[in-house]
């Protein structure tokens, strides 16, 4: 049986609404996931995704011919997501302590399990942007390759970067622990 | 002796096999590059579990749709957006309803140790309709405007009045919010009949608050100023009455709600001299609504037969079903508190929310609904 393509190719070549739906289709899952993993919620994941495919719409109006458009979309949705911890940090802080003022109680562990991941939140928007960057990207699944790909890296450097970052991450999450 | 590099360590505990041969049988004999792979992998294990989160599963269709209602088009010309906001804000999420007798509706599911819902919805027959006090809260505020007096969950008092900029709300009730000594009591005060889970999920203690919320009746008078189809028309709301039961800890004396479960009437409304399409056209144009909740409200299609369910910021949400009618489930992992709310083929809203995890809260509304 003769493989069909993915994408049409003439509509993608025209820019049209059918080939960036197909391209928005295939990743949008993948850039939520991989907001998610930064910011922490599905709300302003979701957001967060719909800022990077509307700039992706701009950026790549015929996404199946642009080798880079998926690489793209994911590093933005981790630069987006990164820019919003960072600017939501004082906001997390008064969460923290509200959440911190609901316990002690049955629940408590839960409550200290939501104080934690904004810990990791924070310790994220901290680093490095691509050592936040590299974490994210390759906990989120993605291969040496990809992510190399996708920060335009050799692949023999990922390795090293990201075993930098999760150095850098342990040592902030010990940190932010102490203090 | 030339040891293995940190990134070719790290590269052997998730892509072995792309590690050359020699590097591989080196570190299989050298104890110090078997030590820093030890701890390489420990600080990889860690990273791990630090940065794992629930799989979402977003709604790819409604999201689509919300792009393409966003305006963006695939066309070089058009400015890229300067900036790329990420607020945090209440989403709409909708319910199939059992019937399609509801035109609009608003809710709002306040999350939280205690958990209220609060729905208000706008009726086409010209009847006599109800929603509750908080409901008229949730419509002022989707209007834009900020009572100052109310407070979400109900008015200060139990009747009065408010100038708005486009009219006057008005609005009476038998009383305020009460708790009573048991579920016969808010059952002969409400007439609804009151479900309670038979069996509670670990956790879960007794029944520590039941709150009745009288019917509440609220009536807008929109001013002949205007401008628009609306202007001269009245839209009025009633709800209620409601029942909230509160269950307390397992360890008594803590005195922390960690289930609530909630019943109400289908709140309606009727409108005079305006259809229920042009009231909604009216409050998603009022200055102060949000762009994205109005984009929500219009994507969600059919209100006839959808009840839109705004969900706050941080939530995962999924459509389930309950005894047979589609329900909305919100879940919290990293609060680890999760509520659904549906409505019975009776009409009758239910809400269960608590600091319980989605299989639990699911077994508590299957033995409501």
């Amino acid at each position: 049986m003769e493989a069909r393509p993915l994408i049409d190719q003439e509509s993608a070549a025209r820019g049209s609404p059918a080939a960036f739906e197909t391209f928005f289709r295939t990743h949008y899952a993948d850039v939520v996931r991989i907001a998610q993993s930064v910011v922490g919620d599905s709300h302003t994941a979701q957001d967060v995704a719909q800022d990077v495919f509307i700039a992706a719409q701009q950026r790549f109006p015929e996404p199946s011919l642009s080798p880079h458009a998926a690489a793209w979309v994911r590093i933005a949705a981790v630069h987006s997501g990164l820019n919003s911890v960072r600017g939501q940090r004082r906001r997390d802080l008064r969460q923290l302590r509200t959440a911190a003022a609901v316990g002690p109680a049955s629940p408590e562990e839960l409550v200290l399990e939501r104080v934690s991941r904004k810990e990791v939140r924070d310790a994220l928007a901290r680093l490095p942007q691509r050592a936040a960057t590299v974490l994210i990207l390759r906990h989120n699944g993605l291969s040496y390759a990809e992510v190399a790909d996708a920060m335009s890296v050799g692949i023999g450097q990922v390795g090293t970067m990201l075993r930098r970052a999760e150095a850098a991450l342990r040592k902030e999450i010990e940190r932010a622990t102490r203090s | 002796v030339r040891h293995v590099p940190e990134g070719k360590l790290r590269r052997l505990i998730d892509e072995p096999f792309a590690v050359a041969d020699a590097d591989a049988n080196h570190v299989v004999g050298c104890e110090r590059c078997r030590l820093l792979r030890q701890r390489i992998a420990e600080d990889a294990a860690a990273a791990s579990a630090l940065l794992a989160r629930p799989q979402p599963l977003p709604d790819v269709d409604l999201a689509w749709r919300r792009l393409q209602g966003s305006g963006a088009r695939p066309a070089r010309s058009r400015p890229a957006r300067e900036t790329m906001p990420t607020g945090r804000r209440w989403r709409l999420v909708g319910i199939p309803l059992p019937s399609a007798a509801v035109l609009v509706t608003v809710a709002v599911v306040v999350a939280g140790a205690t958990t209220a819902a609060v729905l208000a919805a706008v009726r086409a027959p010209a009847r006599a309709t109800r929603t509750s006090s908080a409901d008229i809260r949730a419509i002022a505020d989707i209007v834009g405007i900020n009572s100052g007096s109310a407070v979400l969950g109900g008015f200060e008092t139990s009747s009065g009045s408010l100038r708005l900029p486009f009219g006057l709300l008005q609005w009476s009730s038998a009383g305020s919010a009460h708790s009573v000594g048991s579920v016969a009591a808010a059952e002969q005060a409400t007439g609804l009949n009151v479900s309670l889970p038979s069996a509670l999920p670990g956790g879960v203690g007794a029944p520590i608050r039941i709150v009745v919320q009288p019917e509440v009746t609220a009536t807008i008078r929109f001013g002949a100023a205007v401008a628009g189809m609306v202007a001269g028309t009245s839209l009025t709301v009633a709800a209620g009455p409601a029942v909230l039961v509160e269950y307390g800890g397992s360890i008594p004396g803590l005195g922390l709600p960690t289930l609530g479960t909630f019943t109400m009437e289908r709140p309606v409304a009727s409108s005079v001299k305006s259809t229920p399409a042009q009231l909604e056209a009216f409050v998603l144009s009022r200055p102060g609504v949000p762009a994205g909740l109005a984009q929500e409200m219009r994507l969600l299609g059919d209100v006839a037969t959808v009840l839109p369910v705004p969900t706050p910021p941080g939530v995962n949400v999924t459509q389930v079903d309950v005894s047979g009618s589609p329900a909305i489930l919100v879940t919290d992992s990293s609060l680890g508190a999760s509520g659904v709310i549906w409505e019975d083929r009776g009409g009758i809203v239910h809400a269960a929310v608590g600091l319980l995890d989605q299989k639990d809260i699911l077994d508590v509304a299957n033995q409501l609904g």
